[in-house]
């Protein structure tokens, strides 16, 4: 299955001009596979890109809605990040890439790796309530403050 | 007083001018440093708690940038399942929108960049 995976990876930095890597990191942002150059390590790379998107994640609890990619545009590289089940697939570009083809080959490569892991449909929703049960209630906050003021 | 009043509205009016664009729902700059929301213009909507989590969200991802060397963070844009939201630099601050399924991301970024062009000046 790890072949299958770095194929599907391979193919993502072939199709598009400008990919510098692409990888793909656990829940816990441990890279599983990775395809390209890369001058950091991966492993601090996945851990980093992790906690970005675990901080965009809360953003769309409060619009009530999963996250579904995110775009990061700096002067030197363009990032794209996509959950793909628990796992996310990430892909670094040069800043002039053709972004709307990126976006459809990623889109298309997400559904194979989905199969691929057999990551279950609703992964997302049952993450966002386990978020939800961690950000307590307006009531219970005023509780926990008149204990102390 | 009355430049700073001119100034204001100067700058609603821009914000007001991105809000036009279909599908745009709520329209803001933050301040970055303090993460005060400078004006927003929406509907009767709590968008505050929103708002810090944008400014918190886009300032890690502006210092891994920075640490990382991959240079100064131009723009980022998240896709949920309907929503969408373009956050863009403007010196210390942030502009940051909220669009709806049916907006066209490339129509909404347009008007973005000409109003970061005036807002810099008025800023």
């Amino acid at each position: 299955m790890k072949n299958e995976i770095k194929d599907v990876l391979k193919k993502i930095y072939r199709a598009v001009n400008g990919v510098i890597c692409v990888f793909l990191i656990d829940a816990d942002g441990i890279p599983m596979s990775f395809y390209g150059n890369s001058q950091l390590p991966v492993e601090d790379l996945g851990a980093i890109l992790k906690v970005c998107y675990s901080s965009y994640f809360v953003v769309g609890i409060d619009l009530d809605q999963q996250i579904e990619n995110i775009i990061t545009e700096y002067t030197k590289i363009k990032i794209y990040q996509t959950g793909v089940g628990e796992y996310e697939l990430i892909i670094f570009t040069n800043r002039d890439v053709n972004f709307s083809l990126l976006h459809l080959v990623a889109t298309r490569s997400k559904k194979i790796l989905i199969k691929l892991l057999e990551c279950p449909e609703n992964y997302h929703h049952t993450l966002k309530l386990k978020e939800e049960l961690k950000i307590p209630f307006a009531s219970q906050i005023e509780a926990i403050l008149d204990k102390f003021l | 007083m009355q430049k700073e009043d001119d100034n204001n509205i100067a700058k609603i009016k821009v914000l007001n001018k991105i809000l036009n664009v279909p599908g745009v729902t709520r329209v803001a700059i933050i301040n970055r440093n303090d993460s005060i929301i400078n004006y927003s213009t929406s509907p009767e909507i709590d968008n505050e708690n929103l708002w810090q989590l944008i400014n918190d969200s886009f300032r890690s991802s502006e210092i891994i940038g920075a640490e990382l060397f991959w240079g100064y963070l131009n723009q980022c844009l998240l896709e949920f399942e309907t929503n969408k939201v373009l956050m863009a630099t403007i010196g210390d601050k942030i502009l940051a929108v909220v669009t709806e399924g049916n907006a066209v991301i490339g129509n909404v970024r347009y008007s973005m960049n000409k109003a970061i062009e005036t807002l810099i000046r008025l800023l």
